[in-house]
C-alpha cells in the first residue's frame, strides 16, 4: 500500500470518528479505529505503515480534541512498538491473533493514558470509566477481527483461518 | 536501520513528546498557524458530516425511544401541574420586577451585561476517545472568541473554551474532571455558595462552603460569578445531598440540565479579562468586608 493512502486513511479516520461514528456509541464507548488500523497495518503491511498511521492519527487527535499535545501520539507509538515485538512470535493466519493484539493494545492504551494523566493530575477515578473501557475493548476486538479478516484476504489471497490454503 | 538506532530515535521522540505535553498542558493562549489552518480545512467537511449525523440521530430517536414515551408523558404531566402552580407566584413577582426596572432606569443605573457579544456556533466534532467530553466548535478568533470564554446552550452551562484557532475552538465540558465551577443556589433568600467539579460520568459533585447549609434534593443551582463563568447561568439540579462529617463539608450530587450526549447548537459568551478582574476584585473586597 502506498504511503499517501496511509495519510489519507488517517485523515479520513479522524474526520469520520469525530463526526458520524459518534452515532455508534455503545454504552457510551466509541471504538478506537486508530488502534485497530495500526495493528492491521503492522500485521499485514509493514512496521513503517503502522508507525506513520499511528503518528498522524495521534497528532490529529491531540491537536483537535486533546488536553495537551503529544499524549495520544506517544501512546500510539508505544503501542505499535510493543506490538511489533509480539507480532514476530505470533502466527498471523489465526482468528485469535488480531483479537488478542487489539484487546491487549486497547487495554494498554488506557493504562498508559491513566499514567500520563496521573502525572498531570488530570485523571478520572478508574471505577467510573472501567465499564466504558471494557466495552471499548470488546467493541474494538470485534470490529478489528472483521477488518483484519477482510484485509487478510486481500493481501494473502486466501481466507483468514483457512489452514488448507 | 538497525535495532539500536531505532531505540535511540524512539527515546528521543519520547522525551520531545513529554516536553511538548508539559508546555501545552492546561491549554495554550495561542495555537500555531499550522494547527489553525488545518482546522480551517477540516471544518467544512466535519460540519457537513456532523449535520448528516444529527439528521440521522433525529430521525431514528423516536423509533428507539418508543417504549419510554408512556413514562415520559407521565413525568411531563406532573411537571405541567407543578409549573401551573408556579405561574401564579411568578406573575406576582414579575409585577414587582417591572416596578424595580422602572426605578432602575429612573436612577440611570449602568448595566454591564456581556449579553450583547454572544456568538452562536455549531458543534462540529466530538471527542474520539472515551475519557473526556471535549469537542470543537466552528467559531474562533475571527468571531471574537478568546480562551476561557463561557459556552452555554438553550438549557444551561456547557463548558469553557480551552484553545482557540482562527475559525475553530476546542471546548472542555463542565462534566470533565477538575473543571470546577463556582455555584450558588437558585433561590431568593438563604443563598449558599460552593464549587462543583465534574466526574466525566454525566454528573457533577459539589462542595458547599457552609457545613450547616440547608439544601434539598430537586433544587436548581446556578453559577455564582466567582471564577471564569459569568453569574446566573443555570447549571443543574441537585439529586443527592451527602453529609461528610469527617471533613465538615456538605456535598451535593448534581445532574446537569444540559444533555451532553446531544449537543449540536451552542452559544459562546466571550471572556473579557479586564471586566472579570474588576468584578473579582469587587467580590474579594466584599468578602473581606463580610469577614470584618
Amino acid at each position: 500500500m502506498k504511503f499517501r493512502y496511509v495519510f489519507l486513511l488517517a485523515f479520513a479516520n479522524f474526520i469520520l470518528s469525530s463526526t458520524i461514528l459518534q452515532l455508534f456509541r455503545i454504552n457510551d464507548a466509541i471504538p478506537n479505529f486508530c488502534i485497530i488500523l495500526s495493528i492491521v497495518f503492522l500485521a499485514l503491511y509493514s512496521e513503517k505503515h503502522a508507525y506513520y498511521f499511528a503518528a498522524i492519527s495521534g497528532l490529529l487527535q491531540d491537536v483537535f480534541l486533546g488536553r495537551m499535545l503529544g499524549t495520544n501520539l506517544m501512546i500510539y507509538i508505544i503501542i505499535v512498538f510493543l506490538a511489533t515485538l509480539l507480532i514476530r512470535v505470533l502466527f498471523k493466519g489465526n482468528y485469535l491473533t488480531p483479537v488478542f493484539l487489539i484487546a491487549l493494545s486497547t487495554g494498554l492504551y488506557h493504562v498508559l493514558f491513566y499514567l500520563v494523566m496521573f502525572f498531570f493530575q488530570a485523571t478520572v477515578p478508574f471505577h467510573l470509566i472501567a465499564g466504558k473501557i471494557l466495552t471499548e475493548i470488546i467493541y474494538n476486538s470485534v470490529i478489528g477481527l472483521i477488518i483484519y479478516s477482510i484485509v487478510f484476504k486481500r493481501t494473502n489471497g486466501y481466507k483468514l483461518g483457512d489452514y488448507n490454503a | 536501520m538497525n535495532e539500536r538506532y531505532k531505540k535511540i530515535i524512539i527515546t528521543v521522540v519520547g522525551i520531545i513528546l513529554i516536553l511538548l505535553m508539559v508546555i501545552s498542558f492546561g491549554g495554550r493562549d495561542r495555537i500555531t498557524v499550522i494547527e489553525s489552518q488545518l482546522g480551517s480545512i477540516f471544518i467544512p467537511v466535519q460540519r457537513f458530516l456532523t449535520n448528516i449525523g444529527n439528521y440521522i440521530d433525529e430521525k431514528t430517536e423516536p423509533i428507539i425511544n418508543v417504549l419510554n414515551y408512556k413514562e415520559l408523558n407521565e413525568d411531563l404531566t406532573k411537571e405541567n401541574e407543578f409549573l401551573k402552580e408556579q405561574i401564579v407566584g411568578l406573575t406576582m413577582s414579575q409585577k414587582e420586577l417591572n416596578e424595580l426596572k422602572q426605578l432602575k432606569s429612573a436612577l440611570k443605573y449602568v448595566d454591564n451585561s456581556q449579553l450583547d457579544s454572544i456568538v452562536s456556533a455549531n458543534v462540529i466534532a466530538k471527542d474520539i476517545g472515551n475519557w473526556y467530553n471535549m469537542f470543537t466548535i466552528d467559531v474562533g478568533y475571527d468571531q471574537g472568541i478568546t480562551k476561557n470564554s463561557t459556552v452555554v446552550n438553550g438549557n444551561g452551562l456547557v463548558g469553557l473554551v480551552y484553545e482557540v484557532g482562527e475559525k475553530w475552538s476546542k471546548v472542555i465540558a463542565i462534566i470533565d474532571h477538575k473543571s470546577s465551577v463556582g455555584f450558588e443556589m437558585m433561590r431568593v433568600s438563604d443563598d449558599y455558595v460552593g464549587t462543583l467539579s465534574g466526574t466525566t460520568n454525566y454528573e457533577l459533585i459539589g462542595e458547599l462552603f457552609d457545613p450547616k447549609a440547608n439544601v434539598m434534593v430537586d433544587e436548581y443551582i446556578v453559577t455564582s460569578g466567582l471564577g471564569m463563568y459569568p453569574k446566573g447561568i443555570l447549571v443543574g439540579q441537585i439529586y443527592e445531598v451527602i453529609e461528610d462529617r469527617d471533613q465538615l463539608l456538605k456535598r451535593i450530587k448534581v445532574m446537569p440540565v444540559v444533555d451532553f450526549k446531544k449537543i449540536d447548537k451552542i452559544m459562546v459568551i466571550p471572556y473579557l479579562e479586564d471586566e472579570k478582574s474588576n468584578a473579582s476584585e469587587i467580590m474579594n473586597h466584599d468578602i473581606q468586608l463580610d469577614g470584618e
